[in-house]
């Protein structure tokens, strides 16, 4: 089996920059991921943008490029179109390539396999028609495809950033439906001060809810009761406002709810994981080098808890450093050298978070719905009722409702389910989410075919 | 709201390529996935249409979600993870659809 001193799992931000780092210092570095070219979801196709499309989408996007162009200068070898699906302790990794499975061996690994965006389950949520917002903006930035008349439904910086986008685009939303209300705003005003060193951060978001206005996008702050209107396909959006209800018709919506840590290979390795309740999510434990409960794998940027773009960066040098130090490429001095004035920069890039997370806090009917009719599982067509009456006999948590609900067992593994049914659980027999715990996941955590899986034993016969 | 146009191409050079979709040619760009063509050509269901089983269309539009496999020539696949090509045949996955097509 090939051996390298360092995989990393996922070129956005945060891997890419972790890549580079180990590579400049002379580590020899594999860096896999899923999509043609390098940028992860958030510099997506970024090198394959004319100058309109780059333009539209915004100079915080158009950043990416820098570090693509990087990587394809350096010594990093960059495995496109590479889906990894299993990673063992040992630091063996199985990829699957062009329908061949292969497997490196790595010294260490970083995890920067980013964000996923929170599930947003409410009545109609499966029709076509109703798609995730991140969905959309990919749509744009990865095919030059542009949603007309939709309605934005959720909380979080991101919406008005896709709004903000399709504005530009010459697609302005029908409408911005937020579900943060009063209440979050006021929850959050104590957290302002510490913000405010972020500065660049909230100038950013100033300017786009003055561009919205002045264009003339419809926003209704502090909804509720979303239901996706239509038979087979979305044809409306009816919601709570100020006491009274509304609809909008409408052909498409893009609901969000903020992101959360991609947890399906760090749940696979058994890493330890915590609840953090001010994210809502559970996230892996990591040391301040980004060092995971298991000694090879790091894990750096949204992964280990959302961060941003900048961050994640900074998250995957810092990592970086600490591979090569165990793998003596440098000393320690070197390494706290440079380290410190990355901890710098990222203190600057955190300073906001805290504020955003409690201002965009999604609200409880957003992560469980009220509906007993509502699907949870997406894959399996699990409904909320079903997964409240196991919750409140003798079911005793999320792995036992996988095996008499099928909820979790269809094909995104959990992925758009797991919170909802672990929340589920949680509020309903009242045990803490600790306690509850999340989706033992396994390998493989990406679908392969049994031809992968036997193009393996063959690679191994001619070995 | 089955037939107003839900998604536009931005770019305004003419569709290159073609591929078909259940047998019905469409017109694709190079450099879109196969999910984005589909939905550029107002296909928004890519399962289950015109069964008992609700139709259901991509979610994610980043390989997490599954909700957008589809055949393509023939191999099940991630819509949105897969560039078009001319005279790639993509067509539903129903196992339903299909025994109904054998059966009839």
């Amino acid at each position: 089996m090939r051996e390298v001193d360092l995989a990393v799992l996922g070129a956005g931000p945060a891997g890419m920059r972790a890549a580079l780092t180990a590579a400049n210092s002379g580590a020899k570095v594999v860096l896999l991921d899923e999509q043609q070219v390098a940028g992860g979801q958030i510099y997506r196709e970024v090198n394959r943008q004319g100058v309109g499309r780059g333009a539209l989408l915004g100079r915080d996007y158009t950043h990416g490029l820098t570090w693509v162009k990087e990587v394809a200068a350096s010594n990093v070898e960059h495995l496109a179109e590479a889906t990894g699906w299993q990673i063992e302790n040992s630091g063996e990794i199985t990829f699957s390539r062009g329908g061949q499975a292969q497997q490196i061996a790595a010294k260490r690994i970083v995890l920067a396999t980013g964000a996923l965006e929170r599930a947003f389950p409410f009545p109609g949520w499966t029709m076509p028609g109703v798609i995730s917002a991140g969905a959309a903006q990919i749509l744009l930035k990865g095919s030059g495809i542009v949603p007309q008349k939709a309605v934005l439904v959720g909380s979080g910086p991101l919406l008005y950033l896709i709004a903000v986008q399709l504005l530009a685009a010459g697609s302005p939303p029908l409408a911005i439906l937020e579900t943060q209300s009063f209440e979050s705003y006021l929850r959050s005003a104590r957290l302002f001060p510490a913000a405010l060193k972020g500065w660049r951060y909230f100038v950013k978001g100033t300017q786009m809810l003055l561009n919205l206005k002045r264009a003339g996008v419809t926003r209704y702050t502090g909804v509720s009761e979303i239901a996706a209107v239509g038979e087979k396909y979305v044809e409306g959006i009816r919601f709570q406002f100020r006491g009274q209800k509304k609809q909008l018709a409408c052909g498409l919506i893009l609901g969000h709810q903020g992101v959360v840590p991609n947890v399906q290979f760090s749940r696979a390795l058994g890493l330890e994981h915590g609840w953090n309740d001010l994210q809502r999510s559970f996230t892996p434990r990591t040391d301040h080098w980004g060092r995971s409960s298991e000694e090879r794998v790091f894990i750096a940027g949204d992964g280990a808890g959302i961060v941003g773009a900048r961050a994640s960066a900074l998250q995957g040098e810092i990592c970086a450093l600490q591979v090569l130090h165990d793998l003596s490429f440098i000393n320690t001095a070197q390494r706290d050298n440079t380290a410190e004035s990355r901890r710098k920069e990222l203190a600057v890039e955190l300073a906001p978070r805290a504020l955003l997370d409690a201002l965009y806090r999604p609200p409880d009917w957003a992560v469980v719905p009220v509906c007993d009719d509502t699907i949870i599982c997406r894959c399996e067509r699990v409904k909320t009722g079903d997964l409240r009456n196991l919750a409140a006999g003798a079911c005793v948590g999320p792995n036992q409702a996988k095996a008499l609900s099928r909820a979790g067992m269809g094909s995104c593994q959990g992925r758009y389910c797991g919170l909802s049914v672990s929340e589920l659980f949680s509020k309903t027999n009242g045990r803490s989410l600790a306690e509850v715990g999340y989706y033992r996941l396994r390998s493989p955590v990406k679908g392969i075919t049994l031809g992968e899986l036997a193009s393996l034993a063959v690679g191994e016969a001619l070995e | 709201m089955k037939n107003a146009l839900h998604f536009k191409r931005l770019s305004s050079d003419d569709p290159c390529l073609q591929i078909t979709w259940n047998g019905k040619p469409l017109d694709a760009v190079a450099g879109e996935t196969v999910a984005a063509c589909l939905l550029a050509n107002s296909v928004l269901a890519f399962q289950g249409e015109d069964l008992s089983d609700p139709p259901r269309g991509p979610f994610c539009m980043m390989g997490a979600c599954y909700t957008c496999r589809v055949l393509v020539n023939g191999v099940e696949q991630q819509a949105c993870m897969v560039e078009v090509k001319q005279d790639m045949h993509v067509s539903c996955v129903d196992p339903e659809k299909e025994i109904l097509h054998a059966g009839s």
